[in-house]
């Protein structure tokens, strides 16, 4: 059984408004699967719909029609708060833009990974062995604005991972950070999710960093027009 | 992670604007807590309502200013009132005791009070509590002095070192009666009222010193006049010799510590007056018709303390509550700037909602989380606030004692602050919905945009 499945997924985004130029764009994906410990790059061109796809896998946003099971759920049923829970415990995000909380150093951004899911204890120390094995033993008390871009990525790459989540979402993780930096930060995320028996979806336009996984699909592959 | 530490870490980012907030909520509770300590605590110095005396003689003038002269010594005194009035009250049926009360010197600014012995039987300063002795004795005849707790604190003093007293009620170091060095035969204990604050001794003792003075100034001005005319001058007849007359009493020799004998002598009848007497009535269905009685008479009037203190709350109450209505204010604006600063700073914040709804916050959690830093910013400013006001007062607390009189002391906590500080805390979450609203709705997929 897969670990993530998607059937006769719809999802229709923003309004066939002419007055407000803005038109509107449905991704259907009648099925998509990914296998337990799959590391696979997602790649397409810019809109069409990679990161709503990662925004429906993770639940932060619900289709109009269809399932997606994740860890033999169907996300889609359950409610909002629910969903939130799920995808506390079970769910990674790296995000481009790195995302974290410039109020907290990298140490608390990267506890912050596992502040909402339920039974988690020795957080800290994981944290902190987390952060040392990425090289950033020195950065733990320092805010992001005191690290340079890729120890940024590292601290999201950190969170993304600190609660063993069964599946790692990666949107673009190397869009900000230069080509030395990229295949060590894909190196990274690839090696610990592999020891964490995590399943990793990547997604990313880079024909550099599609080329270091073992498998790569075009989003056009698998959505309906 | 736990969420207080997330809280404490959304504030520590916004850490002066949080600071600013909560100072002005700070400024408001320690305005309100120290309003209200003060408003308490002086209502405790002026409620000493179960002396065992429920009614006050004194010279005709204002009812107020006999009580708050003779309970609290606070003012002046309306004046004097002929020992024959004391005596013929005391004489009437409706009265049970009489405790009669002269004032009009000071030792180092502390009133003398020359009352009878019956003062350390009878008085009471708390509801069946009796005055104590902390050391020594009560005065067992004129030319002794026992001293309140607080004067022998202020002035460093103790039993068996001397005073001498001085004319009038204020301190000065001019105006020392020749004859008013006598010792401290007791100091009372401690009794947080105005009794800490007297210097008593017998009746006759502030006559006899009093009369002694103007002798003597009679005397020099004899001379004077003598001399002025050519005359010779007379020979020097104040020698307290005994006299003959009601008031007889024995001045022995202190140890050698006056310079001057007091013998035996008569005071002539106008030296002999009271300027205050405490009534102790047989029934309080006498209290009406007594004071009535007093009061249609030309000598002097009769108050009740509780009635005239209730009387002087209700006007100060007045001051009081406008007084606190405008620190009430400033808590609200204190805590609708809590408000503002959640409101204005939401924009910018919804980046942050929404990514530690992506980690898995729940729309509830965020929801709280605005709460809680606004019930957080409340709590520090109230806290503070409390602080600032028992500091205030302590520091406040000598300066408040001399304007106020009575015997002013502050507790480190009321139960007022307790609820002031939970009505500062409801407030600060009920101002904080609105912002607390607005992020439980942020919509958090697009407040993660640009993710590629």
């Amino acid at each position: 059984m897969p670990l993530l499945e998607i059937t006769n997924l719809v999802k229709r985004l923003g309004r066939n408004n002419a007055a407000q130029n803005e038109q509107q764009f449905t991704l259907r994906i009648p099925h998509f699967a990914l296998e337990q410990g799959a590391e696979l790059v997602l790649t397409g061109a810019s809109g069409s719909g990679k990161t709503t796809l990662l925004n429906l896998i993770c639940g932060i946003i619900a289709p109009d029609e269809g399932s997606i099971k994740l860890l033999n759920t169907n996300i889609v049923g359950l409610t909002e708060a629910a969903r939130d829970r799920f995808r506390a415990g079970n769910i990674g995000i790296v995000y481009q833009a790195f995302n974290l909380l410039q109020g907290f150093t990298a140490l608390e951004n990267v506890m912050l990974g596992a502040a909402f899911q339920k039974g988690n204890v020795d957080i800290p120390v994981r944290s902190e062995e987390l952060l040392v094995r990425l090289g950033l033993k020195e950065c733990l008390r320092r805010k992001p604005a005191e690290l340079s871009i890729g120890q940024q990525q590292r601290v999201a790459v950190a969170r993304a991972l600190i609660s063993k989540p069964a599946l790692i979402l990666a949107d673009e993780p190397t869009a900000s950070i230069d080509e030395a930096n990229s295949a060590t930060v894909i190196e990274e995320i690839r090696s610990l999710a592999r020891e964490q028996g995590s399943t990793l979806l990547v997604v990313s336009h880079d024909k550099n960093i599609a080329q270091m996984f073992p498998a790569t699909q075009a989003i056009h592959d698998f959505i309906a027009p | 992670m736990s969420f207080f530490r997330i809280v404490l870490g959304f504030l520590r980012q916004r850490l002066f604007a949080s600071l600013l907030t909560a100072a002005s909520v700070a400024v408001g509770v320690a305005l309100v807590a120290a309003i209200l300590a003060l408003r308490l605590e002086s209502e405790r110095a002026f409620s000493q309502k179960d002396t065992g005396f429920e009614v006050i003689v004194g010279a005709k003038g204002s009812p107020l200013q006999l009580v708050l002269n003779t309970m609290y010594h606070l003012g002046s005194p309306n004046g004097n009132i002929p020992l024959a009035v004391y005596e013929q009250l005391r004489a009437d049926k409706r009265v049970s005791a009489m405790l009669p009360m002269v004032f009009g010197d000071n030792v180092g600014g502390y009133k003398v009070i020359g009352t009878a012995p019956e003062f350390f039987t009878t008085f009471r300063y708390r509801k069946n509590i009796g005055i104590q002795m902390a050391e020594g004795k009560p005065f067992e005849k004129n030319y002794q002095v026992v001293i309140g707790t607080e004067v022998a604190q202020r002035l460093a003093l103790r039993v068996g070192d001397s005073v001498t007293i001085r004319h009038g009620l204020a301190e000065s170091a001019e105006g020392a009666h020749e004859h008013g060095k006598m010792p401290i035969v007791g100091i009372l204990a401690p009794t947080q009222t105005a009794i800490d604050k007297g210097v008593y001794s017998t009746m006759e003792t502030v006559w006899d010193i009093h009369y002694h003075e103007y002798e003597e100034a009679q005397e020099e001005a004899e001379a004077a006049a003598a001399k002025a005319r050519g005359e010779a001058v007379p020979e020097h007849k104040h020698e307290h010799h005994d006299h003959d007359g009601e008031h007889k009493h024995e001045h022995h020799d202190h140890e050698g510590e006056h310079d001057h004998e007091h013998h035996d002598h008569a005071i002539p009848p106008e030296w002999t007056t009271v300027t205050a007497m405490a009534v102790k009535l047989k029934s309080p269905i006498f209290f009406e018709s007594f004071i009535r009685s007093v009061n249609e008479g030309t000598a002097a009037q009769a108050a009740m303390p509780i009635r005239e203190i209730m009387a002087l709350f209700e006007i100060v109450g007045n001051v009081n509550g406008v007084l606190l209505g405008i620190s009430y204010l400033v808590i609200v604006i204190g805590v609708f700037s809590i408000l503002v600063s959640l409101y204005t700073t939401l924009n910018e914040r919804r980046r942050e909602i929404a990514i530690l709804r992506a980690l898995g916050a729940r729309r509830q959690t965020i929801f709280l989380l605005i709460l809680s830093e606004s019930v957080m910013i409340a709590l520090v400013g109230g806290v503070v606030g409390i602080g600032l006001s028992q500091l205030g007062l302590y520091l406040a607390q000598d300066r408040l004692k001399a304007s106020i009189g009575g015997n002013l002391t502050f507790a480190p906590f009321y139960t007022f602050d307790a609820w002031l500080l939970a009505g500062v805390i409801g407030l600060s979450a009920l101002v904080a919905l609105l912002p607390a609203i607005k992020a439980y709705r942020t919509d958090v997929a697009r407040n993660l945009a640009p993710l590629s």
